[in-house]
């Protein structure tokens, strides 16, 4: 799928997002820019008491659960697209406001957010501030090669996208980068910390 | 089994690319070897990292993708729309000024909107018809000979609402909908008793959002509290009444109680710009896109490059 459907179907959508990641951006894009799910999720969550910027926020994490619920197949294909990313949505802006503001009233809250204790949360704020943080240590090419290969690109196409001269050379070199990653993470003092408990 | 196989095989696991029996049997492995075991931790923790990599590279794409929501060119079909109305509405008006009545009633010299209009003071939701000051009112209704009348000054009510903007459709659509997004805020985050002004309020945001600005600002007359006259300048801006907006904006700028007085600066900014005062409005809009902690910091600057400034 290389050029622009006529429509954007879910089943477009879906096999866009698993697909190139010129399609996923497309998919993505489309999402974001011009199907109007944003503004019918931002007014609906407004509606709901949820601030502006806050809004916006939560229409963004529910995109970037949604990409990764599609790529990691956790998305039931049977399920209509839309409500399932305006529950994620819904999910996201409740969680965030009750990390700002303890919410007392929990009938307000939709079922289907996980109930984080403040402290997992800042756990996982930490932890992934310090693979942030590790990940700027890789050079440009480990992390365009990485990037391709968690969207589940075969060793030849990105061998192509990256202009490599053979399959195995494209292998060789997605160990290593991986093999930097593991290196970084597993020197960690912190995250070793994490992986032991 | 070669160690990157071993990798690959993990990845495999862990993104869930195994089959129900090869997941059987690489969890028996794992059971049986710690190693194996601790492996996989560790893989999960990178594979979390990549995850982390995606997640940024498209929180970047989402912020240039917000920008250009912003800077976005018209999509074709409300392209061809927006011409297709902007001809007919030339071909009427062309009509209409082929075809108007030559003796049109003017108005006497003392309802001369322009000068009967007055902005009482600290009080800017009150807009009270007045005689001019400067004829007599004694008289009246004496209707002057036509002759006597001085020519009428130009008002609002004689120019048509459509007219050659400065803003491209796109922007302005954006802008409009921009404003929405505020109304939608404001809607639901101010604490309301049920009094006859919050009634009126209420009954007004539900006009606005069925884009029926005139009820809108009839509603509007009976309202008088700062939410009021803010929804008074929205609703001008909304339905292309910028001459009308501008002049309450400016007065909720003034208004140190006014909470949304950056909105109020940005959208005066615009409405100079419609009515023609490119520069005022350019200087403002690069006022507001210099001060890094302004609200509408982002969106006077997009807008001032979209001008060509």
């Amino acid at each position: 799928m290389s050029k622009n459907p006529k429509k954007f179907t879910d089943e477009v959508l879906i096999q866009m997002i698993c697909g190139q990641n010129v399609d996923r951006d497309r998919a993505l894009h489309y999402i974001f820019v011009d199907s109007g799910w944003r503004m019918e999720a931002m007014g609906y969550l407004q509606h709901k008491g949820v601030h502006l910027q806050n809004a916006k926020d939560a229409f963004q994490e529910a995109l970037i659960t949604l990409d990764q619920h599609i790529r990691s197949g956790s998305f039931d294909k049977n399920k209509p697209l839309k409500p399932y990313f305006m529950g994620i949505c819904e999910g996201r802006a409740f969680s965030n406001k009750r990390s700002q503001q303890r919410i007392d009233n929990q009938a307000e809250m939709p079922i289907f957010v996980a109930p984080d204790t403040p402290e997992t949360e800042t756990l996982k704020t930490e932890k992934r501030d310090i693979i942030r943080r590790l990940l700027l240590q890789l050079d440009d090419k480990c992390r365009i090669l990485l990037n391709f290969y968690m969207l589940s690109f075969s060793m030849k196409e990105i061998r192509e996208l990256m202009h490599i001269s053979s399959d195995a050379m494209t292998r060789k070199l997605a160990f290593e980068c991986r093999q930097k990653l593991g290196a970084l993470i597993d020197e960690n003092p912190t995250l070793k910390r994490y992986l032991q408990n | 089994m070669p160690e990157d196989n071993l990798m690959i095989k993990i990845d495999a696991y862990l993104k869930g690319h195994l089959s129900k029996e090869e997941t059987a049997a690489f969890e028996q492995d794992m059971a049986a070897d710690t190693a194996l075991a601790q492996q996989v931790a560790r893989q999960r923790l990178h594979l979390e990292a990549l995850d982390l990599l995606l997640e940024d590279d498209l929180r970047a794409k989402m912020k240039n993708w917000e920008t250009e929501m912003d800077d976005k060119p018209v999509a074709s079909n409300n392209w061809k729309k927006g011409g297709f109305l902007i001809i007919t509405i030339a071909v009427l008006l062309g009509l209409y000024f082929l075809f108007k009545p030559k003796n049109n009633i003017d108005l006497p010299a003392h309802l001369n909107k322009k000068d009967s209009l007055i902005l009482e003071k600290n009080n800017i939701d009150t807009l009270q018809i007045k005689p001019n000051p400067t004829v007599p009112s004694q008289n009246e209704p004496s209707f002057p000979n036509k002759s006597e009348l001085p020519s009428p000054p130009k008002s609002d009510a004689k120019k048509p609402i459509v007219k050659a903007q400065t803003l491209p459709n796109d922007l302005l659509e954006t802008t409009n909908e921009d404003l929405a997004l505020v109304l939608i805020d404001l809607e639901n985050n101010t604490v309301r008793r049920d009094t006859q002004s919050n009634r009126l309020m209420s009954e007004t945001y539900r006009l606005l959002k069925q884009k029926d600005y005139s009820k809108a600002l009839n509603v509007l007359k009976n309202v008088s509290n700062t939410e009021g006259v803010f929804l008074r300048a929205v609703t001008y801006f909304l339905n292309g009444q910028y001459t009308n907006a501008l002049p309450v904006f400016e007065n909720l700028v003034k208004n140190d109680g006014f909470s949304r007085t950056e909105t109020a600066e940005y959208y005066a900014a615009l409405c100079l710009l419609e009515n023609g005062q490119k520069q005022e409005g350019a200087q403002r809009l690069t006022k507001i896109a210099t001060d890094n902690g302004h609200q509408y910091a982002n969106k006077a600057a997009l807008t001032l490059k979209r001008l060509g400034y």
